[in-house]
């Protein structure tokens, strides 16, 4: 045996002369065949996700589109009309902070994106259809005092329209009084 | 010219059976080589062998680029280099933890141990150890297969003249070591 002194490189050589188990190659086969279908399970668990990530996302576009929809019943207009940044109020508490304004702005900004702006109120404008339709189908009758086209009977031709003759007057001038005048410039 | 499209073709598509009986080759051309490595790690046959199993499986998982002997072979050492400092560092931790419990009991193996590992080999595993890694891999490599300075330069990707300085370097450093 020769000493390590001499030439450990030799000696090493010698330490690392292993060699794998006869059954190393089969173990490394069946260890990869084991691998493959893993992998494919995980492929298929990818484009699952990959799938479900895509649907979130077109059913997340798609829920702002339902929003925007304008409420039945309410009159309303385009919603291109400009949005104001609104200003505190001067007795504003002390605790509204800038980020605060900034926060409510960007949510009536979203808002008024998305959802028209009303002239008249759901409610006045349900109470309004629902009075026009009560009225059209005769469930409403209004109070005898007021007259309708009904109760006025036939209607008279109107009299002839009789218009006296216009006079017109010449204008008169009077002349200016210049004496006095230049008697208040001297 | 319908010629080189087939010939074109025939490198760009890749039937899994080519594939496979590639693997087959560079499995039996590396195996002794990759377990050398990792046993020069972690100085014992059955973990060296799952090291360098482990190893195998990752190669044929990227296989696809590592389709050249070369480059294959180069890989192969790198990653079952890395897997086996791995362990052996996973395997201190363990060790650590065993002693704290053994510190209870009478010490039991040392003596079977001893056997196998003989006292030369161990003062040249102990010397090997405290080398810097760049001159450790360098050494190992070279003790393996009688690989000379240009294989070990193409299997660690570096100059031929970097892998002839590192192994003076490291010879000299186990000579001291070892007196």
């Amino acid at each position: 045996m020769t000493d390590p002194l001499d030439d450990p490189l030799r000696e090493l050589s010698a330490a690392l002369d292993v060699d794998p188990s006869p059954d190393f190659g089969a173990r490394v086969r069946r260890e990869i065949r084991q691998e493959v279908p893993a992998s494919r399970r995980s492929w298929w668990l990818l484009a699952a996700t990959a799938a479900a990530i895509v649907l979130l996302v077109v059913a997340g576009r798609m829920q702002p589109a339902r929003q925007a929809a304008p409420q039945a019943n309410a009159i309303v207009a385009p919603a291109e009309a400009p949005v104001s940044v609104p200003q505190p109020p001067r007795d504003a508490p002390a605790a509204m902070t800038a980020e605060r304004l900034r926060q409510q702005t960007h949510a009536r900004a979203v808002t008024a994106r998305y959802e028209p702006e009303t002239l008249i109120a759901p409610d006045q404008a349900i109470a309004f259809q629902r009075l026009v339709r009560l009225v059209y189908e005769g469930r409403i009758v209004f109070s005898p005092g007021v007259p309708t086209s009904s109760s006025l009977g036939p209607v008279e031709p109107p009299a002839d329209v009789v218009v006296p003759p216009v006079e017109v007057k010449p204008v008169v001038i009077d002349p200016l009084v210049v004496d006095s005048m230049s008697n208040q410039e001297g | 010219m319908n010629e080189q499209v087939g010939r074109l073709a025939g490198v760009l598509v890749i039937e899994p059976e080519d594939l496979a009986r590639e693997f087959e080759v560079r499995l039996a051309d590396c195996s002794r080589l990759a377990v050398r490595v990792a046993y020069s790690v972690v100085r014992n046959q059955p973990d060296a062998e799952d090291i360098a199993q482990d190893a195998f499986v990752r190669a044929y998982r990227r296989f696809h680029s590592l389709r050249d002997r070369d480059r294959f072979r180069a890989w192969l050492v790198r990653m079952t280099w890395r897997m086996a400092l791995d362990w052996k560092r996973g395997a201190r931790r363990r060790e650590t933890r065993e002693d704290a419990v053994a510190r209870l009991a009478p010490p039991i193996g040392n003596a079977e141990r001893d056997a196998i590992l003989s006292d030369r080999a161990m003062r040249l595993w102990n010397a090997i150890d405290v080398l810097p890694e760049k001159l450790r891999l360098v050494v190992v490599l070279s003790a393996i297969d009688g690989h000379g300075t240009r294989d070990v330069a193409a299997l660690l990707k570096i100059p031929e003249g970097t892998v002839k300085s590192r192994l003076f370097d490291a010879r000299q450093r186990l000579k001291e070591l070892l007196q």
